[in-house]
This record gives C-alpha cells, structure tokens and sequence, in this order.
C-alpha cells in the first residue's frame, strides 16, 4: 500500500516537471520567435551521403537521410556485435584457464582496452590505418580484390543473387529433425553456391581517382568494426567471466570424474548454465556497444547520430528538434530492448537454473 | 560588458594565445562595436560557440552578437528567430587538391572522393554542384579539421572542401604545403555577416552601421594611423563619419556621433583589421577589396 503511494507520489512529480518543462519551452519557443516543428523532416535534404547499404541523395528527404543512418548504425552493430562476442568468449575462457601466463595475457587484453578511451582508441586505429595500408594507387591486390587505406573493394553479385538466403529461416522452422534440417541447409547452400557462377558480377576497376563498380567496404567501417569489437569485448569477456565463475566448482569436479577433458567441461557443462545469469549483463553491453556508435562522427562514418545531429543540424539550423529526433530514436531502441531483456529472455532463461 | 559569440579556434578568424588574448578577424569585430558603445575596446565577454550552439544561443540572447563566421542565407535569416546585419566578408567554397593530378578546375573532380569538413552549407552546396555538372563524387564529412587534414594527407580523399578563408588555414597546416594547390573556382557564395537575435531593430541598425563604418573609413582613407590628422581633414564626407559635422540619428541608436572615431582610433578600419588579421596566413583581399578597386565592399553612406 505504502509503496504503491510513494509510486503514485513520484509519478505525479516526473509529470508535472515534465508539462512545466514543456509549457515553459514552448512559451520560450514563440518568444523567441522560432519556428517549432517536424515538418521540415519532409523536404528535400540536399546533400548526399558517402558511404552507405542503401543509396541517398540529395533530392530525398531528411527522413529518409536518418533511416540510412539509422541502417548504417544497425548494420554496424550486429556485426561488432558477433566479433565482440566471440573475442569476448575466448578471452573470458583463457582467463578461467589454469595456467597462470593465459591468465596474465587476457588480464592485460582486458585491462588495456577497457581502460582508454573508446574515441581515443577509435582515433588510434584510424590513423594507424591510414598510415599502414596503401594508398589506392598501390592497392595490395588478390584476384579481383583490392585493399588500400581508403577500404576493401571486391567483386558484386548482383542483390537478386541474394535471394535464396531468405530460405534459411524456413527450413529451421519447417524441418522436422535435426538431420532433415542439416542435409535441406547443405543443398541449399550448395546449390546458391553454385548458382553465383552464372550471374554477373561487377568488378571494381580502376579509374582516374579511385575503382569503381563492384562492393567497397570503407576503411572508415573496418576501423569501427575494430575499435568498437576490442573495446567492447574486454566489457563482455568479463560479463561472461563473472558468469562462469559463479557456477559451483562441483559442477567440474563431477564433469572432469567423467572423464571430459577443459575445453569439454567448459563447452558442455560450465557455459550451458552460465548463460542465464550472464546473458541480461551482455544485452547491456550490446546496447552500450550501439550507442556507442555515436563516435563514428570523429572520423568520418555517416551514421545515424552523425547524419542527425550533425549534418542535418547544420544544414537545417533546427537544433532543437534534431537532438529531440535523435534522444526519441534512441529512447524507443532502449526501451525495446529492455523490455525484450526483461519480459522475454530473462524469465525463460532463469527457470533453467 | 558587450556578450559576443565566436568561433572556438579558427585561425586568421577567432585564436587565443598562452596568455589568454584573443586576436582574429571576426574577435576584432567584436571589439569595434565594444568601441562604439563603451569607448573601449575590451568591453567584451567571448563566449565560443559551435556550429551547432551558435544560432540558439544567439536567439536564446545567450550572446548579444554573433561574429562567427556565418554564411548569411535566406532560411537562417528567417526561420530562427535571428537577424543578419552587414556582410563583413565575402567567401566562397574551395577545392584543395595535391598537384600531382594537375587538375585545373572543380569539374575535373568526376569520380574523386572528396573530405569535407561540416558546419555551413559546404555539403549542400557540394551536392548542388555536383548534380549539376552531372558528375559524380564520394563524400566523407569529418567532423575535426585535424582528423581531415590527415586524412586527406594521407590519400583517403582526393581532394578537401570548405570555405576558401579556412581552406588557405588547412594548406598551412600541411607538411608539404607546395605540393598542394588551392583552386580558383569558388562553387558558392559564402558571405559571411555578423548577425543578432530578432526583434530588436535599434541593435541591429547599431551592429550593421558599425561594420558599415569601418568599410566607409577604408573608402575615406581614414586608418590607425592617420585618424588624429583626418580630424582637420574638410572633405565632408570625412568630417560627418568622424561626428564632427552632425551626424542625425545616432543617439536614437545608442551611439554617440563620434561613434565611428573611437573604433577607427582603437580597432581600426577595414584593412588595418584584414591586414593584422588574414594578410598573415596568406589570404588576399580578393572580392573584399572595396567597390572602388573592383572588390565587392560597398557601405551605404554615412549621413
């Protein structure tokens, strides 16, 4: 009862400092005569973006320049995602290793890049980078692929050629055994293999400045991959550390009187019951891993931050508007999120313990 | 104490040295109008703001005059709740190329990527262009002008865009900068203006008669230097600027008559500021010469 009024109580409070902040805002919006609104959201933008999965320019709106820098981020982020996480499992297994030197090495790992700063970090590998890798006009060379400091250029397949891919998920659905589902994703795989032989792929080739045609990943991508999978996955390697200590030593004890060998235990035993209680740690990571992305404007990688609060701030002069754009965006990621680790994987999880 | 926003570190515009003085173009223009109103120069609290603060904290009345190198345009004029007063110099968006392509003008940039440093209307004039022209181009828009800079040293882009007044800085900072060539063509008119919030038409009729001043005193040939001899001067012309014929109006705006005596005495004219200012780092005077050397500074009279 006591606790459902102090709920009540500070409900009431957020609420009213929230309608005060915005009747005051508003008031001072047309004191100050300025024009307050999204409409602006919906003409033509007038710039074009470098470096993106979907193409914009400059006679597409505004909004549509924030869905490509949101994509751009998305993209970014489950891939930083899958390389922190497997960086971040194999450091987290060295350090609960025996041997004292494996134990050292991914101590120091962890410590390194846990303790300077990420935009510090991002800055490093940057310019090591660009110092590093060849200019384009001596590109490090393999068959139709080309790397140089200003990204990897590769041979396309037409986007059609993808198509078959979006079988993947039926066949895990529709199959009824493990087996069924093994031989039908091998055929699969095999028969999409063979298929790119017969489409045209787009080769990059060499023009005045640059190549042309074909796929391009920017270094300004790689570099993010980079920094952001190190840093993170120090966080993450101790998130699933704490995790597999916090299983009970009998566990390996009875795993290893049966005869597993480390790695055995550790695939098997130990990681099967850590995961629950270290999966809701993870997720945060992977949240602070997205925004994270907000550091890409340093060196140049449109994403959604970048897109809003820089160039479309700067073009429009609604700087207002822009970062409430961008605090909502970020707000509803949040929140979706939270509620997925809260309502969804964390019960399910939890009862397996 | 006059509140004047300006850029945090641009130099020839708005620098700091070790013992905290602030000098540059756009700083000394803060100071003139400081010298007009207070008959002191250093009346003046700099608040530095950036490409995204500065025009809500001018019309918020965080500063009372913007001097920050900004392009005056229709929309900014309009719909945020500022003002633009006079235009104290004309720039125009540059290209920055290594001479090893032997590229001549911008539209020989078909296919090159392109690093742009964001803040005026640099990317959208960039996309104008371009798609006129109908050639293409890759941009990549880095926030630091350091991180630019190295990446366009570096080869990462082919060619570097911005303000031809910021272009000339960036070509400094160079580690060759004789095997790098600014191009002659300018692809937009940047020109640059002080500006206030709106609303209030004594101030802004104050800021734009003081940059229009120190433009009419160049014209007159009234500088530092020779402003105590031009006091016996009897070209009338001279006599109404320095407030010694009447000058009607001037207190309806605050201002003393002899307003325009004190900034030439203490700040200067047009080329005493230009020449301490951006002579240094290798700007020419260019469209900012006055109307009467083919240049594009033209003050309505003061009378």
């Amino acid at each position: 009862m006591i606790k459902q009024s102090i709920n009540g109580l500070f409900s009431i409070i957020a609420l009213t400092t929230l309608a005060i902040l915005l009747i005051k805002l508003n008031q001072n919006i047309n004191h100050q005569n300025l024009e307050f609104g999204f409409d602006f959201l919906f003409s033509q933008s007038g710039f074009d973006i470098g470096d993106t999965w979907i193409a914009h320019t400059h006679d597409q709106t505004y909004a549509h320049a924030i869905l490509i820098g949101l994509c751009n981020t998305f993209i970014l982020a489950i891939a930083c995602v899958l390389l922190s996480t497997l960086i971040g499992i194999f450091f987290a297994i060295l350090s609960t290793n025996h041997s004292r030197w494996l134990k050292l090495l991914s101590s120091a790992y962890i410590n390194l890049f846990r303790n300077i700063p990420l935009l510090v970090q991002i800055l490093f590998f940057y310019t090591s980078i660009l110092y590093w890798l060849p200019p384009i006009e001596e590109t490090l060379q393999f068959a139709d692929i080309h790397l140089s400091n200003r990204g990897l250029f590769f041979p396309k397949a037409p986007s059609i050629a993808f198509l078959p891919l979006l079988l993947i998920p039926l066949i895990f659905i529709k199959a009824t055994s493990f087996k069924n589902r093994k031989n039908l994703f091998l055929g699969l795989i095999i028969i999409w293999g063979v298929s790119l032989f017969f489409y045209d792929w787009q080769i990059p080739t060499r023009t005045r400045f640059s190549l042309s045609g074909g796929g391009q990943l920017s270094i300004e991508w790689f570099t993010l991959l980079i920094a952001l999978s190190i840093y993170s996955s120090s966080y993450i390697a101790e998130c699933i550390r704490g995790g597999i200590h916090a299983i009970h030593k009998h566990q390996t004890e009875s795993a290893k009187s049966l005869g597993l060998n480390h790695l055995q235990i550790m695939i098997k035993v130990i990681l099967p019951q850590a995961v629950p209680i270290f999966m809701p740690a993870l997720l945060n990571q992977y949240l602070n891993l997205t925004k994270n992305i907000s550091l890409a404007i340093a060196i140049g990688y449109p994403d959604f931050f970048g897109i809003t609060a820089g160039t479309i701030l700067n073009q429009s002069g609604r700087s207002l508007e822009c970062i409430l754009v961008v605090i909502c965006i970020y707000g509803l990621i949040n929140t979706i999120s939270t509620y997925f680790i809260e309502n969804i994987s964390y019960p399910k999880w939890k009862n397996h313990v | 104490m006059l509140r004047c926003g300006i850029h945090e570190g641009l130099a020839g515009f708005s620098t700091i040295d070790n013992q905290g003085n602030r000098s540059g173009f756009d700083v000394d223009f803060c100071r003139a109008i400081s010298s007009a109103i207070f008959n002191d120069p250093n009346k003046v609290e700099f608040i530095t703001l950036n490409v995204k603060t500065r025009f809500l904290a001018l019309s918020s009345k965080k500063v009372d005059v913007l001097s920050r190198n900004t392009t005056y345009t229709f929309e900014r004029d309009t719909a945020l709740g500022i003002t633009f007063t006079a235009i104290n110099f004309y720039d125009g968006q540059g290209f920055l190329v290594p001479k090893k392509y032997y590229i001549k003008s911008v539209s020989e940039l078909n296919g090159a990527t392109i690093c742009i440093i964001p803040g005026t209307t640099t990317e959208l004039n960039l996309a104008d262009y371009f798609s006129l022209k109908n050639i293409e181009y890759k941009p990549i828009v880095v926030e630091s002008t350091q991180q630019a800079i190295m990446a366009y040293e570096q080869n990462r882009c082919d060619a570097f865009t911005t303000d031809s007044s910021a272009l000339h800085v960036s070509k400094t900072l160079l580690q060759n900068p004789n095997e790098h060539v600014i191009l002659d063509d300018f692809i937009s008119k940047e020109p640059l203006a002080l500006a206030v919030a709106s609303g209030d038409d004594k101030w802004r009729k104050l800021v734009s008669w003081v940059v229009w001043g120190i433009i009419e005193a160049e014209e007159l040939g009234i500088n530092q230097n020779n402003i105590d001899l031009s006091q016996k001067s009897n070209n009338p012309k001279i006599k109404r600027l320095l407030g010694i014929l009447p000058l009607a109006g001037a207190d309806n705006i605050g201002l003393e008559p002899n307003f325009m005596a004190k900034v030439i005495k203490q700040v200067g004219n047009y080329a005493d500021i230009f020449d301490r200012n951006l002579t240094p780092i290798g700007l020419k005077r260019g469209l900012n010469r006055q109307w009467t050397d083919g240049g594009l500074l033209y003050a309505p009279p003061l009378r």
